[in-house]
């Protein structure tokens, strides 16, 4: 529980902040400060830091705001190249794992096929037409063709979709 | 040694914001932010200088609050609470500075700090050796309050505390910070508490 603060207070804060305290400032309520704690406290810390403030009020040398503009905008330029190069390599990331995944799973297809197929031709009796279809299965060459392709223009179509963003 | 100290804490400091802050699509214009910088940047540096006792903490720390000030572009509804927005980020950054420290407000002076108090520049006074014996939420009240004349409201919004509690809060750390000082009355019957 908090005690309620001295009621001169508010007399002590009016006559710091109107320069009056100490000399300016009511004898009586002089008086009062040199017997209470609390508005001794108050008057002691209010002018303590105020002259503080006054003393190194010359110190203080922020940059120009010109220069802090400036700097603020470089690094937001920056921050965001930041971000879109991030995007750009966390999309790649997936999409050559999703290709890898797909290209394992063409290849166990095609191996199942392949086996599938020579045993369909070994037991069945193979008409005419059938052979010619032959060459129309998808070759090795054309499946990592397809993927090599897939891992090399991703990254480049994300780049142009996220700088056009 | 300092500068590397606080170079590599303004690095974590981006690199926590980065995560975490969005940018806002109602940034203000140069000539908007300029005015406000210039009307604003001594108070806050004066501010910080204080608060975290060491200039060179200070300088950089101001730059990363006008930041994210910045970059969070929020709309305010008034001058003042726009002035509390940019001392409450300020106050959050100096904090979290402190924190990285391990709690302690002043490095040993260094050859920077040095030259200052060569030239005759040394804002170390009684009053500053004073603060930094005080919890950082004591400091920041009481600049707020004797220093920038901020009322209670502003106080607890700034520091992020109850407004009802913003008196006796700084009714404590008057009452430390003048004992520190070594100005502590003799305890009277006149006494309220
Ligand atoms: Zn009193």
């Amino acid at each position: 529980m908090n005690a309620p603060d001295c009621q001169r207070q508010d007399e002590l804060l009016d006559a710091l902040a109107s320069g009056q305290w100490p000399d300016a400032s009511d004898r009586e309520l002089r008086a009062h400060v040199a017997e209470c704690t609390e508005c001794a406290a108050l008057a002691v810390v209010a002018t303590s830091i105020a002259s503080d403030r006054r003393d190194i009020e010359h110190l203080a040398s922020p940059p120009p705001s010109g220069a802090v503009w400036w700097r603020m905008q470089m690094r937001m330029d920056r921050e965001a190249r930041e971000a879109a190069a991030k995007t750009v390599r966390r999309t790649h990331s997936a999409i050559v794992l999703v290709t890898l995944g797909a290209l394992g799973a063409l290849l166990v297809i095609t191996r199942l096929a392949g086996t599938a197929w020579s045993w369909l031709a070994d037991t069945m009796p193979r008409p005419a037409e059938l052979a010619t279809l032959q060459h129309l299965a998808p070759s090795m060459t054309t499946v990592v063709v397809a993927a090599a392709s897939v891992l090399v223009l991703a990254p480049i179509v994300v780049w142009l979709a996220v700088a056009e963003e | 040694m300092t500068t590397t100290i606080v170079t590599r804490e303004i690095a974590l400091l981006r690199d926590a914001k980065d995560e975490t802050v969005e940018v806002s699509s109602s940034l203000m214009d140069e000539d908007a932010f300029r005015a406000f910088y210039d009307r604003t940047s001594r108070g806050l540096w004066l501010f910080l200088v204080r608060v975290t006792g060491e200039r060179q903490i200070a300088d950089d720390l101001l730059q990363e609050a006008y930041y994210r000030f910045y970059r969070a572009g929020s709309t305010y509804e008034s001058e003042g609470h726009r002035r509390n927005a940019l001392f409450r980020i300020a106050t959050n950054i100096a904090r979290d500075a402190w924190r990285r420290r391990g709690g302690i407000v002043n490095t040993p002076i260094d050859e920077a700090t040095a030259s200052i108090v060569d030239h005759g520049m040394d804002e170390r006074t009684d009053l500053a050796r004073a603060l930094e014996r005080l919890k950082p939420k004591q400091r920041e009240m009481l600049w707020l309050a004797y220093a920038n004349g901020s009322s209670h409201e502003e106080i607890a919004e700034v520091v992020g505390v109850a407004p009802g509690s913003v008196k006796g809060l700084l009714r404590r750390a008057r009452t430390k910070l003048a004992e520190l000082l070594g100005n502590a009355p003799q305890r009277t019957g006149k006494e309220t508490r």
